[in-house]
């Protein structure tokens, strides 16, 4: 199907009152809203938006992108913007790759290992706990593995890798997917208070959402809404290198949760649908990734100046000017990705999936939590 | 009361039996235009836009396996409607895509009586389906007649 | 088929264009998409701090 799709740039222009609509509203949001915040009075209280609700240019954009779809324009985004919001996704990853620039191999290498070690120890709790909870509450075993791995490793993207392989049924992925987004949303924006409320450095609080959040989309506004700065050592910084972990994790684990599934049915039956690991790395693999490596790569041979983390030094201007760029990059693509978050879908989500979802969800979120704060000497 | 056209919303599923019996029932009382119609629902591509880090293969192929498996639902509610249909003549089957609460919006302004299930199209559908009959209450313009 | 006789509406509607995830053709070309924005936006910046 998607071959007969035209190509991306005879499709551009039809992005353009969209992207228009993205961009003018981070404007507002940057230009005249953020500085506002920071010097209103309510009820006698100093900036109450920033210092009680924590609220920041991230978080406004994800609500006004919210606001469009949900209420000025009704439960959907127009035709006429449609294509301009979901070059969100494009601005995201082009985003991700850019922070690449925020590493270098050393500290990649450092914050990589804690991550691993930590994702792998939740990736097998929640297994677990999931395996044995579908069994609890009746789930078939299509629907397990789905939430498996929707669960333990980046919620919608790993639900939709993981459905087709596993034969689920669409209503029931439905179900999964609207429960793992609202579960998503909710933790988005408490987490940042939580994070502040509890006096959590960036490293722990990125450490936290990065193991505790289930959508990857998420962990990045989150780590946002919590330091708005982008630079090394910032949530966001500590957080991205969990979700570029769990990105790549996603061909193993469905391959894992397939070999699951299948060894519960007939031999015969599983002929020609399971798929080797090969090609599911081959088929599967962010390629996003691989630009994202090369930036550490550049960054880390000096290509940009100095990164302004070792040496002491202030930072380059070329630097300087990518951090800027990277700001309005994700300010961009969280307004389009806000126009993503339908609130009647959510409200809807139920059944055994929700309630399973739910469990598991709030567990992990918490023990992740807990764990961080047990190993603070470690996260600092 | 006498029309001329009924719509009857088939999702090749129980769900949209009665409503499809009952559509039957009163097309075969006079002369009457009887429709059956199953929507493919598209609006699966904005449901997982919220996905930002997938690879290749992972949301596309999601979205394509998603096609398939309505593909086939349409298929099955091709063959239910023309099983409840024999020997019938003035009926038509037709399939479209989109949003199906508006799809079938569109249709009431062209007939003269919508039927539908309040279950229809769950089978295969996103959650907001479930408040697909009370959009159809706000917005449908002609009779509309509701099954459980 | 013989019992199927045209009214209103149209037979098929096209349900590719509406379910498609991106403006790209799949997700490893927005993918490089991303990739050869970074480049662009990169090289402009080195450029014109130089």
């Amino acid at each position: 199907m998607s071959s007969e799709s035209p190509g991306f740039f005879r499709q551009l222009p039809s992005a353009l009152p969209g992207l228009v609509l993205i961009v003018i509203t981070m404007m507002i949001i940057r230009i005249w809203i953020e500085p506002w915040m920071a010097h209103t009075k309510i009820f006698g209280m100093s900036k109450p938006l920033t210092d009680a609700f924590h609220l920041n240019y991230i978080l406004l954009g994800i609500m006004s992108g919210m606001l469009y779809r949900n209420i000025i324009f009704g439960g959907k985004i127009p035709d006429m913007l449609v294509d301009g919001f979901r070059l969100s996704r494009l601005m995201i990853k082009t985003g991700i790759i850019l922070l690449g620039s925020l590493y270098t191999f050393s500290a990649i290498i450092k914050l990589g290992f804690m991550a691993i070690a930590l994702i792998s120890a939740f990736v097998v709790l929640t297994v677990i706990m999931v395996l044995w909870l579908g069994k609890t509450f009746g789930l078939d075993r299509s629907m397990t593995a789905v939430l498996a791995n929707a669960l333990s490793i980046c919620g919608v993207s790993a639900a939709v890798a993981t459905s087709p392989a596993v034969e689920a049924k669409a209503s029931h992925v439905a179900y999964a997917i609207a429960t793992i987004l609202g579960f998503g949303v909710l933790t988005m924006f408490i987490s940042p208070t939580i994070g502040h409320e509890l006096g959590l450095t960036n490293m722990q609080y990125g450490a936290w959402i990065g193991t505790g959040i289930l959508n990857t989309g998420q962990v990045l506004a989150a780590a946002l809404a919590f330091d708005p700065q982008v630079g090394p050592g910032t949530a966001l910084a500590v957080a991205e290198v969990w979700n570029v972990m769990r990105v790549i994790a996603i061909p193993f684990a469905v391959f894992a949760v397939t070999l699951w599934y299948w060894a519960g049915k007939d031999a015969v039956d599983s002929m020609g649908n399971r798929q080797s690991l090969g090609s599911l790395l081959v088929e599967k693999f962010p390629v996003f990734v691989i630009g994202f490596m090369a930036m550490v790569f550049l960054t880390s041979m000096g290509t940009f100046g100095d990164v302004g983390v070792e040496s002491g030094h202030s930072p380059s201007a070329t630097i300087m000017s990518l951090r800027v760029t990277m700001q309005w990059i994700f300010g961009f693509g969280l307004v389009g990705l806000g126009g993503f978050i339908d609130i009647d879908e959510l409200r809807q989500a139920g059944g055994a999936p929700f309630r399973l979802g739910l469990v598991v969800g709030a567990t992990k979120y918490v023990a992740a939590l807990l764990v961080v704060l047990l190993l603070k000497q470690y996260f600092v | 009361m006498s029309f001329g056209s009924i719509v009857v919303a088939v999702d090749g599923a129980m769900a949209s039996q009665d409503a499809l019996d009952h559509a039957v029932y009163l097309a075969r009382l006079g002369p009457v235009y009887l429709a059956g119609i199953f929507v493919v629902d598209a609006k699966w591509a904005d449901f997982i836009g919220n996905d930002w880090q997938s690879a290749k293969g992972a949301r596309q192929g999601f979205l394509d396996y998603i096609r398939k498996e309505q593909e086939e639902q349409a298929e099955l509610a091709r063959l239910q409607f023309s099983l409840a249909t024999q020997g019938m003549d003035r009926v038509v089957f037709s399939v479209h895509a989109g949003d199906p609460a508006e799809v079938l919006v569109a249709q009431s302004g062209s007939t003269d009586v919508l039927i539908a299930s309040r279950r229809v199209f769950q089978v295969s559908g996103r959650p907001s389906l479930k408040s697909l009959a009370s959009m159809l209450a706000k917005k449908a313009s002609c009779p509309l007649m509701l099954f459980p | 088929m013989a019992n199927e006789e045209k009214f209103g509406g149209e037979e098929t509607g096209d349900a590719g264009m509406g379910n498609k995830a991106s403006l790209f053709k799949d997700d490893r070309a927005e993918d490089i998409g991303a990739i050869i924005i970074t480049l662009i936006i990169v090289v402009a910046i080195v450029l014109l701090k130089k």
